[in-house]
């Protein structure tokens, strides 16, 4: 059994001296869809915090090795160029930049880390659009400011986007689902599914199952109280959505 | 040290009068002096005075800078065109029109492109008129529409002015292309003062794109350029003023302008020298409908100082402005921001906006900002905000993600920031040139930044 793409050992952050992860245990291999799901305050968004390398989180104890290096040791940038994507539960606006540009950009700063040489803007056009085509976008997309005045729907969509136009190894969608009616669910999950080549790791963290009615996991993860409560299959997720999280729940 | 300095520029004028250009012709050689003697009442600006406050009083005063004779030197490298298109070029060096460096094109007929030398030797009767009557014009203000004293460097920009671009377009005449004027200061070993003096006049309905670029310089120069538009009904002017690296001491860059019934007036400022800089734009609208905008980029690392000041009065009805100015502050630099909009009596149905944004990209720099309405009638729409803050937290971390470097992280959100003011600008040609100006700028600032 070869190594997994990722995995985190026994990891501990705190938020302004508060312990939220309380030594989390978890591996995803090259190619699998594993879903992290909890209750609300469980530690869902510091643990794609801390994955991130958002600053304002405390790693106190553990590791986290993606593909072999220490994810905790990179920077954001180092992380993103190595094949990690982010897609954020509230992705930022940045009015003033165009959403065409920054991808591209974003896109060649990824590439040149590697040492890869850049896609040019015509290049890079044809693959935006056959990208947006696919997840039912409007070209216009290209030409608005980075998720400035967007819907929440379009916001995550333009996560999804990003997403499909970098190609990560390794994506982590944080509450992707929320927000969404069910026209975008099934676009974002159709972005998603064509992600999945067998190589790709995705990181599904939901507090739903809906989402994974559309995606369908290989594993499912219980987060309660920062630390993994219980793992099974694409089973366990159907049945919190028939019981709940009661039975995760600090008594 | 003031009264060494005030004595430094009665030497100089002294010395210089009879060089200057219209010496000789009466009404200039009075109102030359008048606006000595009233230089002289008002003394060099000082922190004393409200307009001067956060200005860089300091950095002017601190050497006597004094007007140089021509040594008839060339200089050593003159910028090539900034516009990339067609345009008429004026060149000036070291406060003197050189005609060697310019190519003024065929502006079309009915429209007048010169300097102000020439026009003062060649027709004075035509300078007379766009000054008006000269002793009004010294008694009551210095310019067309400064409306309070003290303005003791435009009094001293009147007695010593040495060269400028004019430009008088008759009623109905369009210039196609915009006109390109280069102020080239070499640097000086001595203190040295270049006063520049620009006249636009529009005649009703006339249109005209207007570039000025600073250029050159040194820690011994100080330059001091007013220019003073008149617009007729109807006329439209896009003024640009930049900075392209200037490495002056202080520059003191000044605009006035008054616009009749309906005329427009667009300006922007971009201000980067490595020194100090006080810059002043001043409208007023005179006629009804008119309109007045003035936005302006303030990019300043290093140890510089860019002090910005706009007066923006209302005086008849229907009237319409905007002021959008930002300012991006690194390293160690200084900056204010001193904007006012004026709605005089009987200038009902104003609409006027002012807005005032700035980053501070390190703990050493500084800004303060001070936006002030001043309305003295009812029926008005007015609006200012000011703001001042650092980079966004967030949007680093969002763009950093997605694999962008802190440094260019950083690059993006100022380019961004400046960028919304560049993007006012509605020539193709001139906002292109000016962004190439700002990204230069932010470079130098992005990569001093902590």
């Amino acid at each position: 059994m070869s190594e997994p793409l990722l995995r985190i050992r026994n990891l501990r952050a705190s938020v302004d001296g508060q312990e939220v992860l309380k030594g989390i245990d978890l591996a995803v291999a090259a190619g699998e869809v594993a879903a992290i799901m909890g209750p609300n305050g469980s530690g869902k968004s510091t643990l794609s915090n801390v994955l991130a390398g958002r600053d304002g989180y405390e790693v106190t104890d553990g590791e986290v090795w993606y593909d072999g290096r220490d994810l905790l040791d990179m920077a954001p940038e180092e992380r993103a160029a190595a094949g990690v994507f982010m897609a954020f539960q509230y992705p930022v606006e940045i009015p003033g930049v165009v959403n065409a540009t920054f991808t591209r950009t974003a896109l060649n700063a990824q590439r040149k880390a590697r040492g890869e040489s850049a896609i040019d803007a015509i290049d890079f056009l044809k693959r935006a659009r056959e990208t947006l085509g696919r997840l039912e976008m409007d070209e216009a997309f290209l030409r608005r400011d980075v998720n400035a005045g967007f819907s929440g729907g379009e916001k995550k969509r333009n996560e999804i986007f990003q997403m499909a136009v970098l190609e990560p190894r390794l994506a982590i969608l944080d509450e992707t689902d929320s927000g969404l009616d069910i026209d975008a669910l099934r676009i974002v999950a159709t972005g998603v599914n064509a992600m999945r080549d067998g190589q790709r790791a995705l990181v599904v963290i939901t507090h739903y199952q809906r989402l994974l009615e559309h995606v369908v996991p290989d594993s499912v993860h219980v987060l309660a109280d920062g630390r993994i409560a219980r793992s099974g299959d694409r089973e366990l997720a159907l049945e919190l959505e028939r019981a709940g999280y009661a039975a995760f729940q600090p008594a | 040290m003031t009264e060494a300095w005030l004595a430094g520029q009665r030497a100089a004028f002294a010395a210089c009068r009879g060089a200057l250009p219209g010496a000789g012709t009466p009404w200039v050689d009075a109102l030359r002096a008048q606006a000595f003697r009233q230089f002289e009442e008002d003394g060099p600006p000082s922190p004393r005075i409200e307009e001067w406050r956060s200005g860089p009083t300091a950095a002017l005063t601190g050497q006597v800078f004094a007007p140089t004779a021509p040594d008839g030197a060339r200089p050593a490298s003159v910028p090539a065109s900034y516009l990339a298109g067609p345009r008429h070029r004026l060149v000036f060096v070291d406060g003197r029109f050189s005609a060697e460096h310019s190519d003024p094109g065929e502006p079309p007929t009915g429209a007048r492109l010169t300097s102000l030398g020439t026009l003062l030797a060649e027709d004075p009767a035509a300078a007379r008129e766009l000054v008006g009557d000269p002793e009004a014009f010294a008694e009551e203000r210095l310019s067309l529409v400064t409306d309070r004293r003290p303005q003791a460097l435009v009094a001293l920009n009147t007695a010593l002015a040495s060269d400028g671009a004019v430009l008088i377009v008759d009623d109905g005449v369009a210039l196609p292309h915009p006109v390109e004027v280069v102020y080239l200061a070499r640097a000086a070993t001595d203190p040295s003062a270049h006063h520049l003096r620009t006249l636009i006049a529009l005649g009703a309905g006339a249109r005209a794109n207007v570039v000025e670029v600073h250029a050159g310089g040194s820690g011994s120069v100080w330059t001091n350029h007013v220019t003073e538009t008149a617009l007729g009904a109807g006329a439209r002017l896009e003024h640009v003023r930049a900075d392209a690296g200037t490495r002056s001491a202080v520059r003191v860059d000044v605009a006035h302008a008054r616009l009749h019934a309906g005329a427009a007036y667009a300006g922007f400022v971009m201000a980067g020298n490595t020194g100090a800089v006080r810059t002043e734009t001043r409208l007023v609208l005179e006629g009804a409908g008119a309109d007045g905008e003035i936005n302006g980029l303030c990019l300043a690392g290093g140890a510089s100082h860019i002090d910005a000041l706009t007066r923006l009065d209302h005086r008849a009805r229907e009237g319409t402005s905007r002021q959008l100015w930002r300012g991006v502050f690194g390293d160690e630099a200084r900056g204010a921001f001193q904007g006012r909009i004026r709605v005089l009596s009987g200038a009902s149905g104003t609409n006027a906006a002012l807005d005032n944004r700035n980053l501070l990209l390190s703990t050493g720099a500084r800004t303060e900002s001070k936006p002030e309405l001043e309305i003295l009638t009812d029926d008005v729409a007015c609006s200012h905000a000011s703001a001042t803050g650092q980079l966004d937290g967030d949007a680093l971390f969002y763009l950093r993600s997605r694999g962008l470097s802190e440094r260019m992280a950083r690059a993006v959100l100022m380019e961004a920031f400046a960028g919304a003011v560049v993007d006012r600008i509605a020539d193709d040609g001139v906002r292109a040139f000016v962004r190439r100006l700002v990204d230069d700028q932010l470079n130098v600032l992005g990569s001093t930044a902590s």
